[in-house]
């Protein structure tokens, strides 16, 4: 498995599965090709960064089927259908289910790259956003149950006079929690201490 | 001393009266004695009498019991009589009877008028109840008033009269409820006779209306026996009355090249007592052609054996629709195997756009050429490939059978899979062919075969819903090419089997089955002279068999020969 960020195609058909790989490649993405859905899940780990084009028609494991089947593992890869004839139903269904992109045969390289780049900077951004995320909470993790009770307070709009009051300490002392809560936090205010808790808190 | 003598007389005299006093006492106390021997032996055969009784017997005075015989204290449950002397009458009296007993003995006592026979229950010295029946009688007993009571155990007797009674109870239970049963039963019957009646009048107009409906059928209706002789006609063949047509040969009627079929379709419902349909073209004189549905069925009959029966349509109408909409069928099966087609053809058709565009940016770059090459090829191959597709589709598409020539059976069932592969495993079934490697060569229009074939490999592929297995075999039997058909589906009902062939039959009308995929499959092998044979148990799947016509010069015959 490659760990740079990676095309994983994956299309029943041959001849198709060889055009998209040399189209990718020649842009300059990593490619990894596989014949049946069935393959692709039994190589596919998902921390592996990148984006999958999938086939909808495929016997046995269908396009629909490796989608629901990455979800069920929480592999949030992003997802490009291409399809060898309209299927409204499964276009409509592919698209709930999250899929960026929904391509039908004969599209254009210009199309499938745009979809592909869109997808991998989706990707990309969703990865960064999830390492910022297990960072912070590291970080927040560190904090003492007393700043701790500071953090809330100031989130909740205190001022340090009122902080001082509610917990019986001296307003120095809440002065002194805060500025150890902003270093640790990494935060460079008030308000952007706020926002990066807003931002860890959203799912 | 006078005195003396005068005493001595005295004196003697007074010993011989003495002496006779003496006897006559003997005598009084002798005559005692024997009466008093008489009277003891009469009182011992007495209290024998009574005591050796076997009826109970008891002197009661003043309540306490001052005789009782042996029998008494058995039925009581005393081993000896001397246990019961001296004690309250009422002890061995039920509390319930007390009262009635006692206040009848005073009445007695006082010698008023009383009953002197009773029953009542007695107790047992261990408590345990019995029945009595008692006489009741005063006697002098020594010297004083007493009660003499004279017993018997009457238990088995009450049992015996409560168990009659309950019998009479019982009996009587058992009338009623049989008298209502028979009254209900009754009824029944009246309803019964009453239904019977109404369903005979029913019968009367039911068999007027089939008469009615025989006879005025649009369809010509005959029953033939086992010969081919026609026993009853709703009508007269061509040039022929009613009463003219029973008694001539059904097959006589029909045209020479035709009887075959007709014998055929005979044949295969006596074998396998499935009705059989068949179509043939009769040529009027004028030169017009009708056609004609045949339905052969077996008949059994207890009064006039086994036969046939067997209708005949004009269907001269449904023909010409059939074959407009045949067209409109085909369509409909492109129509379904449209999105399959989409799917081959747009897959190279995505190839080829790719690889043009590659070529297009690639061929002017100095190191690139082998890419453009490449991409070249598959261009190429690709289109190849919508070329073998398209081909496929026409050939599906195509119009009427026409003309037929020599082909191989093997080629043409690959052909037919190579279509249908696709479909198949879309909805998850799994096609096995096993094939006989040399086959004699059929004359017949390999394209209309080949539509027939993938007809019914699409039928056995959807005669499932789970994984349907269907295997496809090509045989030589008694010098027929045959194909057969199998698959595991859920296969067909009986009372659809008989229909499978009848134009616009269909069990799929909400899937858009029009009905008419057998009716066409039927008619293309019948053109061709085969047969279609299907056999289906419900649950187990579907055989269907093709006996197609070998090439002339495979036989060593003219195709007249036998005419």
């Amino acid at each position: 498995m490659p760990t740079e960020p990676t095309v994983f195609l994956v299309d029943d058909d041959p001849e198709m599965l060889k055009a998209i790989a040399r189209t990718v490649a020649a842009a300059g993405w990593p490619v990894q090709t596989y014949l049946s859905g069935e393959e692709f899940l039994g190589a596919y780990e998902p921390t592996q960064a990148g984006c999958t084009v999938l086939d909808v028609r495929m016997p046995r494991v269908s396009g629909l089927r490796v989608q629901a089947t990455l979800t069920a593992r929480h592999a949030h890869i992003p997802v490009i259908f291409i399809t060898g004839y309209g299927e409204v139903a499964a276009a409509v269904q592919a698209m709930k289910a999250g899929a960026m992109d929904f391509l039908e045969k004969p599209f254009s390289e210009q199309m499938l790259l745009a979809c592909i780049e869109r997808a991998m900077a989706h990707d990309a951004e969703m990865r960064q956003e999830q390492a910022w995320r297990t960072t912070f909470a590291t970080r927040l993790a560190r904090l003492t149950p007393r700043e701790r009770e500071v953090l809330d307070l100031v989130l909740a709009g205190r001022l340090n006079k009122e902080i001082a009051l509610h917990l019986a300490i001296s307003q120095r002392t809440v002065e002194l929690h805060r500025r150890r809560i902003m270093q640790k936090l990494h935060a460079e205010s008030a308000v952007d201490l706020a926002r990066q808790v807003l931002l860890a808190q959203s799912v | 001393m006078q005195d003396a003598t005068q005493s001595k007389k005295q004196l003697i005299q007074e010993l011989v009266a003495l002496r006779q006093r003496l006897a006559a006492c003997e005598a009084v106390d002798r005559q005692y004695q024997q009466t008093a021997d008489a009277l003891r032996d009469s009182e011992a055969r007495y209290r024998a009498l009574v005591e050796g009784s076997i009826q109970a017997i008891s002197i009661v005075m003043q309540g306490r019991r001052v005789f009782a015989n042996q029998a008494y204290a058995t039925m009581f449950g005393y081993d000896s009589v001397p246990e019961l002397l001296g004690c309250p009458v009422m002890d061995r009296i039920a509390p319930h009877d007390r009262d009635r007993l006692e206040r009848n003995a005073a009445a007695l006592l006082r010698g008023e008028p009383a009953l002197t026979r009773h029953e009542y229950q007695g107790v047992k010295k261990d408590g345990t109840p019995l029945w009595i029946e008692a006489l009741v009688a005063p006697v002098s007993f020594a010297g004083k008033t007493a009660l003499q009571v004279t017993l018997q155990d009457i238990t088995e007797r009450k049992r015996a009269e409560a168990a009659l009674t309950h019998a009479q109870a019982e009996l009587e239970r058992r009338v009623v409820e049989r008298t209502a049963a028979l009254c209900e039963a009754n009824a029944r019957l009246v309803q019964e006779i009453a239904e019977r009646t109404r369903s005979e009048q029913a019968l009367r107009v039911s068999e007027e209306r089939w008469r009615s409906l025989v006879e005025d059928a649009p369809d010509t209706i005959l029953e033939v026996d086992q010969r081919g002789t026609i026993r009853l006609t709703n009508r007269g063949m061509p040039g022929l009355t009613r009463a003219e047509t029973v008694g001539t040969r059904f097959l006589d009627h029909l045209p020479g090249d035709q009887r075959p079929v007709l014998q055929h379709a005979m044949d295969q419902a006596r074998r396998t007592s499935v009705t059989q349909y068949c179509e043939i073209p009769v040529s009027a004189p004028q030169g017009t052609v009708t056609w004609w549905s045949y339905r052969v069925s077996t008949l059994n009959r207890a009064d006039t054996g086994n036969g046939f029966l067997i209708v005949g349509t004009d269907i001269t109408v449904h023909k010409t629709t059939e074959r407009a909409l045949r067209q409109q069928d085909r369509l409909a099966a492109m129509g379904t195997l449209a999105a399959g087609i989409a799917h081959e053809i747009n897959n190279p058709l995505g190839a080829i756009r790719l690889a043009a565009e590659r070529a297009r940016d690639t061929y002017t770059r100095p190191r690139a050429t082998a890419v453009t090459r490449e991409c070249l090829d598959d261009i190429i191959a690709n289109t190849q490939r919508c070329t073998r597709i398209v081909k496929s589709v026409l050939d599906f598409a195509q119009q009427e059978p026409g003309d037929r020539w020599p082909a191989d059976l093997n080629q043409i069932v690959r052909t037919a899979v190579d279509i249908t592969r696709h479909y198949a495993e879309q909805r998850g079934a799994c096609i096995t062919l096993a094939l006989e490697p040399v086959l004699p060569p059929l004359l017949v229009n390999p394209v209309a075969i080949e539509q027939v074939l993938v007809n019914l490999i699409r039928n056995a592929v959807e005669a499932g819903t789970g994984t349907v297995r269907v295997t496809i075999c090509t045989q030589v039997v008694a010098g027929q090419p045959e194909v057969v058909i199998h698959d595991t589906g859920r296969g067909i009902a009986p009372e659809h089997q008989q229909h499978i062939f009848d134009p616009f039959y269909t069990t799929r009308h909400l899937d858009g089955g029009t009905g008419l995929g057998l009716s066409l499959t039927h008619g293309i092998i019948t053109e061709h002279g085969g047969t279609v044979d299907i056999t289906s148990q419900v649950g187990h799947g579907t055989t269907v068999t093709l006996r197609l016509p070998v090439a002339p010069a495979a036989t060593g015959s003219p195709p007249d020969g036998e005419l």
